[in-house]
């Protein structure tokens, strides 16, 4: 059945039927040309040298602005760990030292021993990190 | 999508947009392109006159929009689609004035025995009643496929529609068009 019918378009074939007058498209381009009126182009804007340059541009600051976030974000992470500076730690884990601030230093007692609590926290907290690490 | 070889896109283009040589080259534009664009709008409206009239009115719309070719697309998809939008203007015209509500166009199709201008055998008078039984998009793809082999990539730039999209439609029409004949046998 479907050769019958595929049958059927090979046999009419590509060309439709239809047909024009005698000369028609020798004279077309001619006849054609006489009708189109008068007017002025305008030349295609070439693109600044800006328009050129802008998305490399963008996406230069694009990459500039990634870094700079990246930059802060570790920032903070720095000043984090500058919080619980090591020697510092140290140093408010011995004793004599704690004395001495509180003695002459200008610091008042109230914030050394809250600085002592959030560094006994912090070594507290580093402590279990490392154990369950391990 | 046309025939002459020794045809430079590119160099047309360029000549398109400086006033010394933009008529010469619309000109080369129209010799290029009449015989491609008369057979894609004959086979949709059916008659020489009606299309002789599109032919000229696509010629004159992109010679008067000329600087809005700017080369981004080819000559030929925007020649085309200026085609096709005249063309399916017209039609509609013909459907409100004829009061045809009916999916197909089979209206245009009516007196082709009696045109002087299409010299078609039986067969071909009932594949023009086929195809012009089918919606506008499907015939669209089928004159285009079917008698201008034309390349889906290309159909694709003129239609606006994927070549997926296309081919399952051609794939529809052709079913119809079989259908269409062993209805009538």
């Amino acid at each position: 059945m479907k050769n019958n019918k595929s049958d059927i378009l090979s046999r009419i074939g590509k060309d439709a039927g239809f047909n024009v007058p005698e000369g028609y498209f020798d004279s077309f381009t001619s006849q054609m040309e006489s009708k189109l009126p008068e007017q002025e182009v305008h030349p295609i804007p070439q693109p600044t040298k800006w328009q050129k340059i802008r998305p490399f541009i963008y996406m230069a600051a694009m990459f500039v602005g990634i870094w700079l976030m990246m930059k802060i974000f570790n920032g903070f992470g720095e000043k984090e760990h500058g919080f619980y500076n090591p020697e510092i730690v140290a140093g408010f884990q011995n004793d004599s030292n704690i004395d001495y601030l509180m003695m002459g230093g200008d610091i008042s007692e109230y914030d050394i021993l809250t600085y002592q609590d959030s560094v006994n926290t912090y070594m507290h907290d580093a402590s279990i990190d490392d154990s369950s690490e391990n | 999508m046309a025939s002459n070889n020794t045809f430079n896109e590119e160099e047309i283009v360029e000549q398109l947009h400086d006033n010394d040589t933009c008529r010469s080259a619309f000109t080369k534009i129209i010799d290029h392109y009449s015989k491609p664009l008369y057979w894609q709008i004959r086979r949709m409206v059916i008659d020489h006159d009606a299309t002789n009239d599109l032919l000229q009115e696509t010629f004159l719309k992109a010679w008067t929009n000329i600087d809005c070719f700017r080369g981004d697309a080819k000559l030929s998809t925007w020649l085309y689609r200026i085609a096709i939008n005249e063309t399916l203007t017209y039609i509609a015209k013909e459907k409100s004035k004829n009061q045809v509500s009916v999916s197909g166009d089979s209206f245009l199709v009516e007196n082709i025995e009696a045109d002087k201008y299409f010299d078609g055998d039986e067969l071909k008078v009932k594949l023009q009643k086929a195809v012009n039984s089918l919606p506008e998009k499907q015939r669209l793809v089928f004159n285009m496929r079917y008698f201008d082999e034309m390349r889906y990539e290309d159909m694709s730039e003129i239609l606006g529609t994927s070549i997926g999209a296309l081919k399952a439609s051609y794939h529809h029409a052709l079913k119809k068009v079989e259908q269409f004949f062993s209805d009538i046998d």
